[in-house]
């Protein structure tokens, strides 16, 4: 282990991290087109001018329910010769107006979603606690390799390599020492060790040492559940952009003079994506509390929490929450056309 | 005296049916080794003090040819790196040439370990050389190899490596080019001598005035030096056999390490990998 540096990879490690934010930050430039992109139709372009036909086709709907309405001498809604101006402004142009009120809805996101992450639970931000906990698995991890060699020895060869494991094993815990400072699950793994020290000082190893060695599959089936955690924080990401590529459709179809409007559901899907992600942030970090705490001495169980039950949960909530947001509206809309149409009524009446 | 000379009748067929049989090794021996070289034979000429100058020569090119294996081992270990990869266990194994790490100082290989330890013979001390790998990697604390985190278990893996070698230096003093001009060497060396103890049996039957029973002495020494001669080439044959299975164990060794190696390292590999991942890993 000598050759790995623990500090260069937990610090690589972040930088990855940031790199991939970055990496999307620049897929999102690129695919709204808001990036100076090279002349020819960007993806966002396409989708603009499908947009315009929607608008289009709705608009026909518009004009025949108006000229309705105006043949039957129903006053006109102000609404619906606002929309079709509404429409046209963002449309213009490739949708630049669109896009990049887009990228301020996902800027509205990201701020809502640093701040949550920020938050400090018992002096620590839930982002480095979330980082303790996953140090916990990772540093359990290696101290279960070093001593894994030692498991088909035996005698005096055994405790020789013990000893070497154990000197090892104190190195990477005085790195994690250096990087996350004095923790409670890092004092527990020291006790661990410190306990193995004495045994094998005095010529045993005693039982302690299955609090360290873990079975072989545990690293396979743990990076798994890590894969499935990023790949769900990923897929988030790319429902975003998704659903921002949606977005010239959604604005062409709200037209239509018929149901709540196209760009309000967007607008709900857009936003139920970002709760989910918030959501996500805020049950894994909370897990994390419990995770790294003194009583959590097998952190193992938090990476089928977040790879796992934490993405279905968070999707779950956003999925329900945006559903009964969309009811919700859909109900409000129907009041309110019944309102307008109620108000016509009357009106014709008097 | 005179009942050696008077021989009982009992005595006279008893050697009535020994001297067929002595004729018939001589007359198989003749065929089937090779014509005489001057040898030592020549030097002691008309001696008929048999017995003591057959049971001299037969072990004495026994002692030539350990003194040439231990030179061909010599040769081996100071020059490892220019053995024909003829065998399974071949210079492409980590530390047998390339140098291997700093531990060990020197060129840092396995084999100048192996020289370091070489004995009055000119043998390889293995036990030695084991025990110092080990020591010399504990002392360190490190392995150069970063998928064997620990001295301990890279010492027992470079201690069988460093058995391997020893053998393998040992088989190739028998079964390479050079050990089997050196085994050929010493057939025709013993055929030469059987051959002159032959010649020397025959002359003392026509002496006329030697004693029957010297003769008979003479003839029958002849004989048993013949049979060593053939345990000699039978025992030839056994090291070379020998050496054959060495190097078998030696490669099912390899194969061994390779897979318990193939294990340590699986387990290196998998925990790295959760290591990075748990690095890389972030709220965003």
């Amino acid at each position: 282990m000598a050759d790995i540096s623990l500090n260069n990879v937990l610090i690589n490690g972040a930088n990855t991290a940031d790199s991939i934010a970055k990496s999307w930050d620049n897929t999102w430039q690129d695919v709204l087109g808001v990036s100076g992109s090279p002349s020819g139709a960007t993806l966002y372009s396409v989708l603009c001018w499908v947009g315009t036909l929607f608008a289009v086709g709705s608009l026909l709907f518009l004009v025949i329910e108006l000229y309705k309405d105006l043949n039957e001498g129903k006053p006109t809604a102000l609404s619906s010769l606002v929309w079709p101006l509404l429409v046209a402004f963002l449309l213009s142009n490739n949708g630049q107006v669109l896009a990049q009120s887009t990228l301020e809805l996902r800027d509205i996101i990201n701020q809502a979603n640093s701040q949550v992450i920020a938050i400090t639970m018992a002096g620590v931000k839930l982002d480095e606690l979330y980082q303790e906990a996953n140090g916990n698995i990772g540093l359990q991890s290696l101290i279960s390799n070093t001593m894994r060699a030692c498991q088909s020895l035996t005698g005096e060869a055994q405790l020789q390599c013990m000893n070497q494991a154990l000197a090892q094993s104190q190195e990477i815990v005085n790195n994690y020492k250096a990087v996350f400072g004095d923790r409670s699950w890092l004092d527990n793994i020291q006790g661990f060790l410190d306990g193995i020290t004495s045994a094998v000082t005095g010529g045993g190893i005693e039982m302690g040492v299955f609090g360290l060695l873990k079975p072989l599959w545990m690293p396979i089936v743990v990076s798994v559940l890590y894969w499935m955690q990023m790949a769900y924080q990923n897929l988030l990401e790319a429902s975003l952009i998704i659903t921002a590529l949606l977005g010239p459709i959604a604005v062409g179809g709200s037209l239509l003079p018929y149901g709540p409007k196209a760009i309000f559901a967007w607008l709900i899907g857009f936003f139920s994506v970002g709760f989910a992600r918030l959501c996500f942030n805020i049950i894994v970090g909370l897990a994390s509390v419990v995770a790294t705490s003194s009583e959590g001495r097998d952190p193992f169980w938090f990476a089928l929490f977040a790879g796992l039950f934490a993405p279905l949960l968070a999707s779950s909530l956003a999925g329900g929450a945006g559903i009964m947001v969309w009811t919700s509206i859909a109900g409000a809309v129907g009041r309110s056309l019944k309102t307008v149409f109620g108000a016509a009524i009357r009106g014709g009446m008097v | 005296m005179n009942m050696i000379f008077s021989l009982n009748p009992t005595s006279r067929r008893f050697w009535c049916r020994l001297l067929p049989l002595g004729l018939g090794a001589v007359i198989t021996a003749s065929v089937a080794i090779q014509p005489a070289q001057a040898g030592i034979a020549d030097l002691l000429g008309d001696s008929l003090f048999g017995d003591i100058y057959s049971s001299l020569v037969s072990f004495f090119p026994q002692i030539i040819a350990v003194d040439q294996w231990i030179s061909l081992l010599e040769d081996s270990i100071n020059d490892p790196c220019g053995v024909t990869p003829i065998l399974f266990v071949t210079p492409s194994e980590p530390g047998w040439c390339t140098t291997a790490t700093d531990i060990f100082g020197g060129n840092g290989s396995v084999t100048s370990i192996l020289q370091q330890v070489v004995g009055e013979l000119g043998i390889p001390d293995v036990f030695q050389a084991r025990s110092t790998i080990q020591q010399k990697l504990n002392e360190a604390g490190e392995t150069p190899d970063i998928f064997l985190a620990n001295p301990q278990v890279y010492g027992i893996q470079l201690g069988n490596l460093e058995d391997r070698i020893a053998t393998s230096l040992s088989a190739k003093t028998v079964l390479s080019e050079a050990g089997q001009t050196q085994m050929k060497d010493e057939i025709q060396q013993s055929s030469a001598v059987v051959q002159s103890i032959l010649d020397t049996s025959n002359e003392a039957q026509s002496y006329d005035n030697t004693q029957d029973v010297v003769k008979a002495l003479a003839r029958i020494n002849a004989q048993q030096s013949v049979t060593t001669a053939m345990n000699h080439v039978a025992s030839l044959r056994n090291r070379q056999d020998t050496q054959f299975t060495n190097l078998n164990l030696a490669n099912i060794s390899r194969s061994l390490d390779e897979q318990n190696r193939d294990l340590q390292a699986r387990s290196t590999v998998d925990s790295v990998l959760l290591l990075n991942l748990t690095a890389q890993s972030h709220l965003f």
